[in-house]
């Protein structure tokens, strides 16, 4: 069935964080932040407030039990205020992962992560892709862990991280509490966020803490690919907020007599953006809602491989048409191009998902 | 997206295809060929006896009610399988804007031929000194009000299959004085009436596909006038919108795809990364596009109102078609260039022909430069 509508769930959700964020963003802090000179976060606690950490958390555990497409909505809007914090892994590699285990069995976890009771952050997407994995070695049951973690946000706000370990060849999926594991390196992003590098020398852990008992990799595959999804929804609401902002512009901004917007070069620049912009955005929105069709893995690689190539481009435009004010730190728009740039800087590059779309000798 | 109901009719659909199409068929249609003529005709033929031509319409007319996913499926199999006898002026450019603002008459009469399989439509719109600017049309209309009739002069352009068409939708200026938009009509001609003569153009690749009308002294009844007389530039629109969605790119260009992978696997050219990551960046983009295709046919069908996605989706559909033939191209090289008559490359000289025919694709129905003018103004709010 083709259908196209927007859900009144999805609507109440666009709305909601529109009422709750628009007036809260301070591209000065926003701005002094990736200067480095100060810790600005907003975002995740009202989010929380709203109840949106348990939206695809089931109603069984008083979640709102939403499904993937909504939460893609969920992350368009959220890309799009420029909000910060560990809400991806919380739901995807932490609330989804747990509920595709056994819902059960982890409901007390389920539930304490639906209202930030524990936050859970993790590197998975980059451990899948890179095949890093941190070796686990059974040493009559006690389990020890060795090996790096690299480029982890908002591990100073966790209180656990989600791993992949490798034990007798299998993946293995691991919810290992913050404490005791030591910071190996500490990184800015391009818009001063803190990224951690740790190192895990011989961690002894308990074994239920290896939270499935089988081979995890079908499971991963999906926290990789629905990460890359849920990025590649952000990178959406930011290219969209990078289209308002020059439409704005360009309809104030004067030159030659008259307002810059009404030059047919410029209009047709914008007629790309949008093109790009919605076309990306349907991509990501079809894979969304096939989060259980064996086309899935694909969907996802052409969804991250438009996403980059489309959205990187855009912003590059953006600042072109923005003229000398784009090209300034006050103004922001930089903020908003490096955003897109370190989503599409994870969850793999074109030739890793130009391999997953044509396996080579297939 | 497609329901199990929906692939069961692609399935029987490609079945009525296989047993009417030569095996092994390569050919984009071409119907000024008499044998295609013939095979279109045969197709239309087959798919008028199971009222699949026009699925989505009302029974009365010869429809279906299917949902409009079964009219996507048909028009997008056709292209793929490159098979003639998909009726895109009838079906999907006046059938639907007859159904939106067609006399009871008109509908009756030229909706069950369309669906009967026994007209082929022509789009008379383009002039020799009117084509994106279409609201300069000069065709002069003369009404005469004691014969309630319509006298024509003047000349047509770029009319695809107008040597093959009993029927012409036609725009023309009513009103002797009127400027620019007003003072158009959008009339419903008979293409045997005499007073129409029809000169074939040579295209790029060497088929005569489109054409010269030069109409001159033909009367037509006001009764085939669509809509009211004087007030057909908001009919003419909402027509160009239908024929817009640009879903045959979608089936052409997927075919092209499809075969030039399966020749990149043949070949062992998909070990090669830039093979590689541009056939996953072209299969990326015909996927969106295909979307938004979907999704420009899916918003026609929710609204009244005249839309920019059928712009959008045009000018993805018909650039993505382009990459990729450009990049088969770019693969087959002198294979597409130098044609060898003895050991035939069939998919090399489908790939250059295409091509070549495809530069048409940009500029016919709105050039691509019009469609972002639509979207940056009507869309975006960008001031004039």
């Amino acid at each position: 069935m083709i259908d196209f509508t927007i859900t009144e769930t999805q609507k109440m959700i666009i709305e909601s964080l529109e009422n709750n964020f628009s007036k809260k963003i301070d591209m000065r802090l926003l701005n002094e932040k990736a200067e480095g000179f100060v810790e600005y976060k907003y975002g995740y606690n009202e989010v929380s407030k709203l109840g949106f950490l348990g939206m695809i958390t089931s109603e069984e555990l008083d979640g709102f039990g939403l499904d993937f497409v909504d939460f893609s909505i969920f992350m368009e809007k959220w890309g799009s205020f420029l909000c910060n914090g560990p809400v991806v892994n919380n739901l995807v590699s932490g609330i989804f992962a747990l509920q595709s285990i056994d819902e059960k069995r982890f409901s007390k976890l389920i539930k304490d992560l639906s209202i930030s009771k524990r936050i859970i952050t993790s590197s998975i997407a980059q451990q899948y892709e890179s095949k890093e994995f941190i070796q686990i070695i059974n040493k009559d049951e006690s389990f020890f862990l060795n090996g790096f973690i690299n480029n982890v946000e908002f591990f100073d706000e966790s209180t656990d991280i989600t791993i992949i370990g490798m034990l007798d060849n299998q993946l293995k999926l691991i919810i290992l509490p913050k404490k005791n594991i030591s910071i190996y390196e500490e990184k800015k992003s391009l818009i001063g966020d803190k990224i951690v590098d740790l190192k895990l020398n011989d961690h002894l852990i308990k074994k239920d803490l290896i939270i499935d008992l089988g081979n995890s990799e079908k499971l991963i595959e999906q926290i990789f690919n629905l990460t890359n999804l849920a990025l590649c929804s952000e990178s959406i609401g930011v290219s969209q907020s990078i289209l308002d902002k020059t439409l704005e512009y360009l309809t104030n901004r004067d030159a030659f007599g008259k307002k810059i917007g009404t030059f047919q070069s410029i209009q047709h620049k914008c007629a790309e953006i949008y093109i790009c912009i919605n076309e990306v955005r349907e991509l990501i929105r079809n894979a969304s809602k096939n989060i259980n069709n064996k086309e899935f893995s694909r969907l996802v690689s052409m969804s991250k491989i438009k996403s980059d190539l489309e959205l990187g481009k855009i912003s590059w435009i953006s600042h072109q048409l923005h003229g000398a004010i784009g090209f300034t730190w006050d103004y922001g728009l930089h903020l908003y191009t490096k955003k897109i740039l370190i989503n599409k800087s994870l969850g793999g590059d074109l030739s890793f998902h130009s391999t997953r779309l044509y396996p080579d000798g297939n | 997206m497609f329901s199990s109901e929906d692939l069961s009719f692609k399935k029987e659909l490609n079945s009525l295809i296989d047993k009417h199409l030569p095996e092994d068929w390569q050919e984009y249609p071409d119907e000024r060929l008499d044998s295609h003529w013939e095979l279109s005709k045969k197709i239309k033929n087959e798919l008028a006896k199971k009222n699949w031509i026009a699925p989505s319409w009302p029974k009365e007319y010869g429809g279906l009610e299917e949902d409009f996913s079964k009219s996507i499926i048909l028009s997008e199999t056709m292209a793929y399988r490159m098979a003639p006898g998909n009726d895109r002026f009838g079906v999907r450019m006046i059938g639907p804007t007859l159904l939106k603002y067609g006399t009871e008459f008109q509908k009756k009469k030229f909706l069950n031929e369309i669906t009967a399989g026994k007209s082929q439509w022509c789009q008379g719109y383009s002039e020799p000194n009117s084509g994106s600017d279409l609201a300069s049309i000069s065709t002069k209309g003369e009404y005469d009000e004691d014969s309630n009739t319509i006298t024509i002069n003047g000349t047509k352009v770029w009319t695809t299959l107008a040597h093959r068409s009993n029927r012409m939708f036609i725009l023309v200026r009513t009103q002797p004085d009127s400027n620019r938009h007003k003072g158009l009509s959008l009339i419903l001609l008979d293409m045997n009436d005499p007073g129409i003569k029809v000169n074939p153009i040579k295209n790029i690749s060497g088929k005569s596909s489109f054409n010269e009308v030069v109409l001159k002294n033909v009367k037509v009844s006001a009764e085939n006038v669509v809509g009211k007389l004087h007030e057909g530039w908001m009919i003419a629109l909402d027509l160009l919108n239908f024929e817009r969605s640009g879903i045959d790119y979608i089936g052409w260009g997927e075919r092209c795809l499809d075969d030039l992978v399966d020749y990149c696997y043949k070949n062992d050219l998909i070990k090669e990364n830039h093979v590689k990551n541009k056939l996953a960046i072209l299969r990326s983009d015909l996927e969106s596009a295909k979307l938004m295709t979907y999704k420009a046919l899916w918003i026609k069908e929710q609204s009244d109102e005249i839309h920019m996605e059928p712009s959008v989706s045009k000018v993805l559909a018909t650039e993505t078609n382009i990459n990729i033939h450009d990049f088969a191209f770019d693969l087959l090289n002198t294979k597409a260039t130098f044609l060898n008559t003895k050991n035939k490359d069939s998919f090399a000289e489908r790939v250059i022909k295409n091509r070549l025919f495809f530069v048409s694709g940009g500029i016919l129905g709105g050039t691509t430069e019009i469609q972002k003018n639509i979207i940056a103004q009507r869309g975006l709010g960008l001031p004039r």
